[in-house]
């Protein structure tokens, strides 16, 4: 009775109802909000000087949320699907059956003429088909398979449709048991001549009183009709992503959230500005004398690549050895009283503004020109976010190296008391103090697997034994054991002859004579088992040293000058200018020889670092 | 009506008893005989299957270790013109002009291997230049280790270098170019991470720019002669240097070797390969280089102290 009763509502409704084809009844976008935690800037400047978590709501009443997709500056957009609530209808596609009569669905009597059929699928093998060639009333139901349900609830429903039914044409019907009774929710308009399946929805929410769903499927008219890949879900109206950004720089957020129905929601923005890193690079520290030796213009550049550096915020503070670090209340007057602790302000500008940036003090007076007192300065500075930056100590006068063109390294840290200068990469396996390079590029804390030791280099290839205490006067690999001795007569012309080597000696090696070599097609490597120690009076020398003990620099008030390259187990730069030569000139100066890339490749290319195998 | 069984009637049964215990130990008997021509077979498998392997890795061996033309017994082609006979000239003079080097028949040993007949032992070898073409391409290269490139005539080319990271191992590179004004050497260095998010398998920034998907982009220096490129934290994979289009010259450039190795008369007959093992191998000869510990002007060893003055 109720079926025929339904069937009498529905034939009147498709007479009387307007005939109109209307596919997605969500027609709003979902709407987006951003918050961002800390609300507030951490920093100065609007800044952040910490990284920041995010989080994206997005809501849509209708058919629910379906993605929230957001873009940070020029990345690619990201997009978060919202999982959509499981489809509450058993099969919904009506794959499952038997002899075509769906499973969890019932047709009446005189609906025979409504099976699954494999002519058409949305998805997987089959679809419903309503053959009205037979009989022109059908109708299907899954009322005794209904959908528990609460009052108030939203609801988000969607049919594929396809039909080339002449009359009435084809509907569905959402109802609900309300108090033991049936009730019509929302009965869909009519469809006719929907050559392809045709996506349908509609969201709703349950009255006061519900307890289930169901839904009625129904065609009136001639013809073929299909529906599939149905779906009943809750609606999510509101979703959220959360993510944490910590890159620093300038960032905007564009997002935007799309429902279920596909309306993309607008696009919206938010800018906030993350800068972690305290200023560093301090670099190029440089000194002018003002009249007397110990009145010092003193400057340094450094750096911050991310919200740049706060001119206002330089101070500096210099230590005299007895007296302690502070300034004196006048900078250039050592009878004034000495501010213990305190620091001054220096004149800043921009080298490249607003990331780099000179700090200049005013003269200095520091007392006396006893350069063996113990004299050092430090400079302090903020970046526009706040974040402050305290220099290393730079001692005046003390004795300073200068590497050219390639890198220095060591397997520990590198501590110089003053800045020395580097041109090409500096790496340390610990920190690195006052070694600053036009390369821009250090390594810190950086553990280096490269094969160093002598030893090991010597057993990969085959050596010609040397005789003698002597250099070799031909091209070619050599081996000496015992201590060998630099001097007039072990030199043996290798200065004066073009000659390329590799010098491997099982033992020490002293050199006591300055020398160089004759031509840029020369070469010398020494592979050293013991140490090399240079006498006081060489100065310099020429070639690469590899020693697997002690490479000394020889105690000496002279600079020395190394053409070549220095490897060893264990490094002592001894030397320290007389004077305040240290003011300007390298106590040491190892000038990479490049040539030797290109003369010695043959020498030292062992099958090791040369020839690769593979399986294949 | 009854049956009896008699003891006459047993004999039967233990006949059949018999016949089925006997079929079982056949059977057994026969399973374990083919177990162990199974094993034996296998056995003999693998042994095939290294001595293969072993052939094909002989004749890299007899590649390297030629010197010059007079020194290398198999015969060798150098694109359509054939060397002389039976000899392979110093392969880095041979493929100055670029392109391939292939072998137009078997090689033999000649020499017993293993003590075996010669007669079943070839090996087939296919020598390419690592030059003369737009792109320069290696397998990984290890943890500060080098790779050298000659960019000698590449000009102002802008080199992309693309590269790839084993999961949570991201490789950095740092990558040296030595050029030349006028008599002088001069060098330039580049450091790059690899994209976005892979810095240094989690360590910290160490502020060099992060390549786009890990490829990194330098433009050469008039003059210039070489790069060298050294992976930081991580081995690097799947290196590919390409220019602008130009080619890499091939002079001391390096070349691949691949050898396959037969246990077999012929390895480029298949009849002869059939029921022989047959095993390849790759071998790249990179151009000839200093060791990475010569990209350092001063270096410190000791583990326990610290670089100081």
């Amino acid at each position: 009775m109720k079926i025929v009763l339904a069937l009498i509502i529905s034939i009147i409704s498709f007479i009387f109802l307007p005939n109109k084809i209307v596919f997605a009844t969500d027609t709003t976008p979902p709407i987006s909000t951003l918050t961002i935690d800390p609300v507030s800037s951490t920093g100065s400047n609007g800044w952040y000087n910490q990284s920041v978590d995010i989080q994206i709501n997005a809501s849509d009443n209708d058919s629910g949320v379906a993605k929230i997709s957001y873009t940070l500056d020029s990345h690619p957009q990201v997009d978060k699907d919202i999982q959509a609530s499981p489809n509450l209808i058993d099969n919904p596609s009506f794959e499952e059956h038997h002899n075509y009569i769906p499973y969890y669905w019932d047709r009446p009597i005189f609906s025979s003429n409504v099976y699954v059929s494999p002519n058409y699928s949305v998805d997987g093998l089959y679809s419903l088909r309503f053959n009205y060639n037979i009989w022109p009333i059908n109708y299907l139901t899954n009322e005794s398979y209904y959908i528990s349900a609460d009052s108030f609830e939203t609801y988000f429903f969607s049919a594929w449709l396809k039909t080339n039914v002449v009359g009435f044409g084809i509907n569905y019907e959402i109802m609900a048991k309300i108090n033991g009774s049936d009730q019509l929710i929302y009965r869909s308009p009519s469809y006719n001549n929907l050559s392809d399946f045709t996506f349908v929805n509609k969201s709703f929410t349950t009255p006061s009183g519900t307890t289930a769903l169901y839904i009625n499927l129904y065609s009136i008219g001639w013809g073929n009709a299909y529906f599939d890949s149905l779906y009943l879900g809750k609606i999510t109206a509101e979703s959220s992503v959360n993510f944490n950004i910590s890159e620093q720089g300038k960032h905007t957020l564009i997002y935007y959230a799309t429902d279920q129905a596909d309306n993309v929601g607008d696009n919206n923005d938010e800018e906030f500005n993350i800068d972690i890193t305290a200023p560093s690079n301090w670099q190029n520290f440089n000194y002018t004398e003002q009249g007397n030796s110990h009145t010092l213009v003193l400057t340094i550049d450094v750096s911050d690549s991310i919200s740049g550096l706060n001119l206002t915020n330089a101070f500096f503070q210099y230590y005299i050895e007895g007296v302690g670090w502070g300034v004196y209340e006048d900078l250039t007057n050592c009878s004034s009283s000495f501010l213990l602790n305190q620091w001054a302000i220096p004149t800043v500008s921009y080298v490249v503004n607003p990331t780099k940036a000179k700090i200049t003090t005013p003269k200095i007076d520091f007392c006396n020109s006893n350069w063996a007192q113990d004299k050092k300065i430090r400079f302090k500075i903020m970046d526009i976010a706040g974040n402050e930056s305290i220099s290393s100590e730079y001692a005046l006068n003390s004795p300073w190296i200068y590497t050219s063109k390639f890198d220095v390294g060591s397997n520990n840290a590198i501590s110089f008391t003053a800045v020395s200068q580097a041109d090409g990469v500096v790496e340390a396996n610990g920190d690195i103090t006052n070694l600053d390079t036009t390369s821009g590029i250090t390594l810190k804390d950086y553990v280096n697997s490269t094969e160093i030791s002598a030893l090991s280099l010597i057993s990969q290839t085959d050596f010609i034994t040397l005789p003698e205490n002597k250099l070799p006067t031909e091209n070619g690999r050599y081996r000496f054991v015992g201590n060998m001795t630099l001097d007039n007569k072990s030199i043996n012309n290798y200065d004066k002859n073009t000659i390329c080597s590799v010098v491997a000696i099982d033992g020490s090696l002293t050199i006591s004579k300055d020398y160089s070599l004759k031509d840029s097609s020369s070469c010398l490597i020494f592979l050293i088992i013991g140490n090399v120690t240079l006498a006081q009076n060489v100065n310099n020398i020429e070639g690469f040293f590899i020693v697997d003990g002690t490479f000394n620099t020889g105690s000496s008030n002279k600079s020395l000058t190394v053409k070549g390259g220095v490897v060893a187990n264990n490094i002592i730069l001894s030397r320290s200018l007389s004077g305040k030569e240290n003011l300007t000139d390298p106590s040491e100066y190892f000038d990479y020889d490049l040539n030797l890339l290109f003369n010695a490749a043959e020498l030292l290319s062992t099958s090791r670092n040369s020839t690769f195998w593979l399986e294949l | 009506m009854k049956i009896y069984i008699t003891p006459k009637d047993n004999k039967g049964a233990i006949l059949i008893i018999s016949i089925i215990i006997g079929v079982i130990a056949l059977a057994a008997g026969l399973t374990a005989a083919n177990f162990v021509s199974r094993s034996t077979r296998n056995i003999t498998d693998q042994e095939s299957s290294i001595k293969a392997l072993s052939i094909a890795e002989a004749g890299v061996e007899k590649v390297l270790g030629a010197s010059d033309v007079a020194s290398y017994p198999c015969p060798l082609t150098v694109g359509t013109t054939p060397t002389t006979q039976g000899h392979i000239p110093d392969l880095n003079e041979l493929l100055q002009g670029g392109g391939n080097v292939s072998k137009s028949g078997n090689c033999f040993f000649d020499e017993d291997l293993n003590g075996d007949d010669v007669s079943d032992q070839s090996y087939y070898l296919e020598v390419t230049s690592k030059g003369g073409a737009s792109t320069y391409t290696m397998d990984e290269v290890d943890k500060d280790s080098v790779l050298e490139i000659s960019t000698e005539g590449l000009n102002t080319e802008i080199l992309t270098i693309n590269w790839t990271v084993d999961a949570g191992n991201y490789a950095s590179l740092l990558i040296t170019e030595v050029y030349k004004v006028g008599p002088a050497y001069e060098v330039k260095k580049y450091a790059f991470n690899p994209a976005d998010g892979h810095l240094n398998g989690g360590q910290t920034s160490n502020g060099f720019p992060s390549a786009n998907n890990e490829l990194a982009s330098i433009t050469l220096t008039a003059g210039t002669q070489i790069i060298r490129i050294k992976p930081l934290y991580y081995k690097a994979n799947n290196i590919v240097v390409s220019t602008e289009g130009n080619l890499f010259p091939t002079a001391n450039q390096g070349f691949e070797i691949y050898s396959t190795g037969c246990t077999c008369a012929d390895v480029l007959d298949a009849n002869s390969r059939k029921n022989a093992s047959v095993r390849k191998v790759k071998v790249t000869k990179t151009r000839e280089h200093l060791p990475a510990i010569f990209d350092y002007v001063l270096y410190s060893g000791s583990e326990t102290d610290p670089l100081t003055k």
